[in-house]
């Protein structure tokens, strides 16, 4: 086979594609199209050639870099800068990897190598943001680099930087937790990528219209080379270029944009939708149909309870995309648990997620185990307090898989091999919070809160219920003095966004109640400030017929109660958890009812409260 | 060979069959071959891609251009079958 092209011929073609002294050069390639050049044959020489001709052209102050990803980080695998190789990022890539005079930055998915003169800066301290400020993409960006393709389009992985600085909603931040290699010992790591939604086809990367366009717009030089090409363009281009594209199309780097349709990036529920309910429905009616749905952080079910509370008074609803920063937190993506059991050696399901779903544990990944039984006993999640509850439990932190049962069912399993399937599936979904305001004569307001998120009757339902069987009420009278808002959130990542992105509405809020626990038999608790407040006053002497026992706050008994700190009003929890807390089932299956007698005087309780804090000076 | 009208499924069944012959799918499981990356997923090795580009051109009478190489569809078996389809039309219309 004759030569396709000689190492001058190469030179020349990476000049004449625009390449300059001290340049930098990011480049995705294939190296094999170009055919085999005239000076050698081998793998090795191949990639030594063209390293040598960039080299050659950029000079030594000049840098070439290429992509060396691992995607095995997000199947949990750990990485080692040093030894975890590329993910199929071709020939060069590798070679260029194992040169020693490369260096290679850890980042655990987006890890480039680097040769030249600013090698170390530009793959020095990556973020946790795998497209964030600071990123090699950032750097890249800011030093003028220039995107060179060996025999691909001008299509490249920067193009998700820049999609994440245009905000594009077709892509969102999700985080990946694993464990990071150094010095050969697993340090935990956490990588946030900017990435599609795997279960949508709609909203697949589509690379071509950004290559067509940038063509159509002249801002892409392609050479020839033996039997292929090279593509260079500049990355402050490539910005330009995809901002044309998503001003003329939104969607036009994804399959749905690319095919002239809108992608459907929210789905619709398949399995959970709104209970009908009358407006006057009983608070134990609302318990008992809420209770019917599994509400995980971001769900249909979670979504079905909340649309269900919202047929029963008006509400604002407040929702927060997947990939929303709060903090260091990031709202989830939706997750939905299709199917999921433990099947025994003789087939049949000893237990099985639609009948229980505490089984699976909430942000499970899709898993299918065949184990034994001493395989499977390590993994099985059990609740100490009651021999037939089974434990809530969740993966959301972990990215892994989880089972639960009872202590009863475990003791029953026989010796044997044993099926765990696990079927979920994540995607983009929306996190909401429900507001209730009733008007008062001033805008100060008290802000109610209670969680409607987890498996639980009397964590949170019984709250729920009564916080919105009382609202019904007082936004029907409407002839308060202070404003008062209740908030129904998922759980405290709920009201941390809440607390984020409503700051207008949180500089009228005088005061935070939250709402817990409000169907058990225990005795009233109102866990309060400083005891010399003038509210902890006007509370305690309102409920005083409750027998309610004043507690301090420590610790209080309710997760959004630290995302509240901030808004330096006092924080106050009416919970029925006084005394010996928590309740007995607590976080379980065996959280199956509530007391109806106690939620009437939980009720009542509240009623008082909301009367006591309206007259709250302001 | 001057080009002919060649099915689908018959450079479909050439291009599996040449991974196969080199044992590329030998211990895979649950792969699309049909859909499969092969340069994604390993199934074509370092400069093979040189060899693969050649033995094909010979095959169907075909010689791929620099813009085939940049097609995304170059990279898996469904993808390339159809290029290597429109050539194969493309020069018989020309002729």
């Amino acid at each position: 086979m004759a030569g396709a092209y000689n190492r001058q011929q190469f030179v020349a073609a990476l000049r004449e594609a625009g390449l300059r002294a001290g340049d930098v050069v990011f480049s995705h390639n294939n190296i094999g199209f170009f055919g085999l050049p005239e000076e050698t044959r081998s793998a090795d020489g191949v990639c030594a050639l063209i390293a040598d001709a960039f080299r050659e052209v950029l000079g030594p102050e000049g840098t070439l870099v290429v992509p060396t990803f691992t995607y095995s980080f997000c199947k949990l695998e750990p990485f080692d800068v040093h030894n975890t190789p590329p993910s199929a990022m071709g020939v060069f890539a590798e070679w260029v990897w194992k040169n020693p005079d490369s260096i290679r930055s850890e980042e655990p998915i987006f890890s480039v190598a680097a040769l030249g003169g600013q090698a170390a800066y530009f793959v020095q301290d990556p973020p946790e943001d795998c497209f964030g400020p600071n990123s090699f993409w950032d750097r890249f960006l800011r030093s003028e680099g220039i995107i060179c393709n060996l025999n691909l389009d001008a299509g490249s992985t920067f193009l998700h930087y820049l999609e994440r600085e245009e905000r594009v909603p077709y892509r969102y931040d999700k985080a990946f937790p694993g464990v990071l290699v150094r010095n050969g010992q697993p340090t935990p790591a956490r990588a946030v990528f900017f990435c599609q939604d795997a279960s949508n086809p709609d909203t697949v990367a589509a690379f071509e219209p950004f290559d067509a366009l940038a063509q159509e717009l002249g801002i892409v030089c392609r050479v020839r080379v033996g039997r292929g090409s090279i593509v260079a363009l500049r990355a402050r281009d490539a910005k330009c270029v995809l901002r044309e594209g998503l001003r003329r199309n939104p969607w036009f780097l994804t399959v749905a944009g690319r095919h002239g349709r809108v992608p459907q990036l929210t789905r619709p529920a398949t399995k959970y939708f709104p209970a009908r309910m009358p407006p006057n429905a009983a608070m134990s009616e609302i318990v008992s149909a809420l209770s019917a749905y599994p509400r995980d952080l971001v769900s249909e079910g979670i979504d079905a309870a909340v649309e269900t509370v919202a047929s029963l008074l008006p509400v604002t609803m407040h929702e927060y995309p997947t990939g929303t920063r709060v903090g260091r937190r990031i709202v989830p993506e939706r997750w939905t648990c299709v199917q999921g059991f433990i099947e025994s050696p003789d087939g049949q399901r000893v237990l099985d997620y639609a009948n229980e779903p505490a089984c699976i544990a909430s942000y499970s990944m899709s898993a299918d185990k065949r184990l034994d039984l001493q395989a499977l006993l390590p993994l099985l999640h059990t609740a100490d307090a009651a021999l037939d509850a089974i434990p809530f439990t969740n993966c959301l932190e972990t990215r892994g898989w989880g089972v639960a049962c009872s202590e009863m069912t475990r003791a029953g399993l026989q010796p044997g091999g044993y099926r765990v399937l696990i079927e979920s599936r994540f995607s983009f979904g929306r996190m909401k919070v429900a507001e209730a305001v009733v008007r008062g004569e001033l805008p100060d307001s008290i802000l109610y809160c209670a969680h409607l998120d987890g498996l639980g009757c009397n964590d949170n339902l019984s709250a729920v219920a009564v916080a919105v069987d009382l609202f019904r009420e007082l936004i029907g009278r409407a002839c308060s003095r202070l404003t008062h808002r209740l908030l129904l959130v998922p759980g405290e990542l709920g009201f941390a966004a809440y607390a984020g992105c409503q700051s207008e509405t949180l500089e009228s809020v005088r005061a935070v109640v939250f709402l817990e626990m409000l169907g058990g038999a225990h005795q009233i608790g109102l866990q309060c400030p400083a005891a010399d407040h003038p509210l902890t006053h006007a509370i305690a002497r309102a409920l005083g017929e409750f027998e309610v026992l004043v507690e301090p706050p420590n610790p209080p008994r309710n997760h959004e109660w630290e995302f509240a700190l901030d808004l330096d009003v006092p924080l106050l929890v009416l919970s029925r958890g006084a005394g010996d807390y928590p309740f007995p089932g607590f976080g379980t299956s065996a959280d199956c009812r509530v007391s109806i007698p106690e939620m009437l005087q939980s009720r009542a309780a509240l009623s008082r409260l909301v009367e006591a804090a309206d007259q709250l000076t302001v | 060979m001057g080009a002919v009208r060649w099915n689908l499924s018959e450079v479909q069944g050439w291009l599996m069959e040449w991974f196969q012959k080199r044992g590329r799918y030998d211990n895979i499981t649950g792969i699309d071959t049909l859909h499969a990356d092969y340069f994604a997923s390993g199934l074509l090795k370092s400069l093979e891609v040189i060899e693969f580009v050649c033995e094909i051109e010979e095959r169907f009478g075909v010689a791929f251009s620099e813009t085939n190489f940049q097609d995304r569809r170059f990279s898996t078996v469904a993808g390339l079958s159809q290029i290597i389809s429109e050539l194969a039309v493309a020069s018989q219309t020309a002729k």
